[in-house]
């Protein structure tokens, strides 16, 4: 069994005639390998990375009165940081967390920066409006955001990435994807891809990336550029639809909407309301 | 899940109206059943080539008539599709109503641009229907954003600010839309376009409206 160590310290920082206490914490706490373990954290930063031993250990700082509630219940384990009534929200915390590396991981923040990193099973990440930031071989990805950016570098086979203002990139990524905006920028860079989705407003669109063939891809934005990097020797099938934008392309005549390469079989789609769309051989 | 489950729910997964357990679920599976993800390619390129077709046959006047206000009677009073979305976080009814309401909509842009009838009466025109599917977009954007207006007390102002910056670039793209599908009314590639800019604001106005400033 494995040993349950607690323990939280007090330190006191003093600065420009303010101060403030600091919290330390150190907790750990058996946790089945594959369970799930759910993380809120409103203000500062969470950092999650994967090891391989059957327990959750919390560290890090937790600032003001904020408290850390952390338990355990059958496969669950719940981290969370609560901000006493009346306090401001902003009342920050500073976590890096350890879990087991088959468990499913969902984290949500208001403000908190979110990194995970590591081999594992699913990620399941939402803020406000930290940024995200995911590494690692993972069997799934959920990230969303509304402010912040998000940035993926995975090998996984099903990803979904969402944000409103901010940037969303992705690396490495095959399978399944799925990445929508308003007004950031949307980059994938996708090898073996089964089924691609990249969706804005007024957000740029660039691909790069290849197909376990026959895949689909398909990419829309209202006014944003769409720029598609794609290999010369790639069979597919094209449509696109562009109202009121220009089109580059290297793989058929810029007034053709509807050509394929090679002996087709992939499907790709492109949709632009006003923004310029260049589909370009890598 | 079964492959059987997986391939009852493949046209709702196709048609975007999976709740986010069954997608996950759904896609968890896909990642690792060929056979379920070769019959996923069969169902979309089919649906593909379908919505190529022209509508050599439109619905009559007539019909379109008796069909118009049973979409309208239904959003508010159906159940069974409730449980299909993903559940608003904090909101109640209101919100779960526009869900529906989007619902219907796809239904309607998907009647209005695939479904072949046998009668040869007045054909109904594309744009014509797509006002019907329209205005259901326009009444659920207008319930999410009512609770939006009473939900943004809840966030801070810079996180209102920036909500209200992106629905306003949203709300550019559907006006430019709006005045190029009014000097080519049947433009199909065009309504589908209004559809999906529609979609996305439905899409953030869900999402934010259920924050607050504590988790």
């Amino acid at each position: 069994m494995l040993k349950t160590f607690t323990a939280v310290g007090l330190i006191v920082s003093g600065s420009v005639g303010v101060t403030h206490a600091q919290q330390l914490v150190d907790e750990r706490r058996p946790a089945g390998s594959d369970g799930t373990v759910k993380i809120s954290v409103p203000a500062g930063s969470v950092r999650v990375v994967r090891w391989a031993r059957d327990s959750v250990a919390v560290t890090g700082t937790l600032e003001g009165k904020v408290r850390l509630e952390f338990s355990t219940e059958n496969r669950e384990t719940r981290i969370r940081v609560l901000v006493p009534r009346g306090q401001s929200a902003a009342s920050s915390a500073d976590l890096e967390i350890n879990v087991p590396r088959a468990s499913h991981v969902a984290i949500r923040t208001i403000t908190a920066e979110i990194d995970v990193s590591g081999q594992g099973s699913a990620v399941d990440a939402e803020s406000q409006s930290g940024n995200v930031t995911i590494r690692g071989s993972l069997r799934t990805v959920y990230a969303e955001t509304a402010g912040g950016d998000i940035r993926l570098d995975v090998s996984t086979k099903i990803l979904r990435a969402k944000s409103v203002n901010g940037s969303v990139t992705v690396r490495g990524a095959r399978g399944f994807v799925e990445i929508s905006t308003v007004s950031g920028n949307a980059t994938l860079a996708a090898h073996r891809l089964w089924e691609g989705e990249i969706s804005t407003v007024s957000g740029d669109i660039l691909f790069e990336g290849g197909f376990d063939h026959p895949g689909s891809l398909s990419v829309d934005s209202h006014g944003g550029l769409i720029e598609l990097l794609l290999s010369p020797s790639i069979d597919a099938d094209f449509d696109l639809v562009n109202v009121k934008g220009r089109v580059e392309n290297e793989f058929a005549r810029p007034s053709e909407r509807t050509f394929s390469s090679g002996s087709g079989g992939t499907q790709i789609k492109v949709k632009s309301f006003k923004g310029t769309v260049k589909i370009k051989k890598r | 899940m079964k492959h059987t489950d997986v391939r009852a729910i493949l046209d709702d997964y196709l048609g975007g109206t999976l709740g986010r357990s069954e997608l996950r679920a759904l896609e968890a599976h896909l990642a690792g059943c060929g056979p379920c993800r070769r019959e996923l390619q069969v169902i979309r390129r089919l649906l593909s080539e379908s919505a190529k077709l022209p509508p050599s046959i439109e619905p009559p006047r007539d019909l379109w008539s008796r069909i118009e206000p049973r979409l309208s009677a239904k959003p508010l009073s159906s159940s069974t599709v409730f449980h299909r979305f993903r559940p608003p976080l904090h909101l109640g009814s209101l919100a779960a109503a526009a869900s529906v309401l989007v619902i219907l909509a796809v239904s309607a842009t998907v009647f209005a641009t695939r479904t072949r009838f046998t009668h040869t009466e007045t054909p109904v025109t594309a744009h014509q229907q797509f006002v019907v599917t329209e205005k259901y977009y326009v009444a659920a954007s207008a319930e999410l954003a009512e609770a939006f207006r009473v939900a943004r007390n809840e966030l801070s102002p810079e996180m209102v600010q920036l909500i209200d910056k992106n629905l306003g670039v949203i709300d550019a793209a559907i006006q430019e839309i709006r005045d190029a599908l009014a000097q080519d009314p049947n433009n199909r590639e065009v309504m589908a376009m209004l559809a999906t800019v529609y979609q996305k604001k439905l899409m953030v106005l869900r999402d934010v409206t259920g924050w607050t400033s504590e988790l």
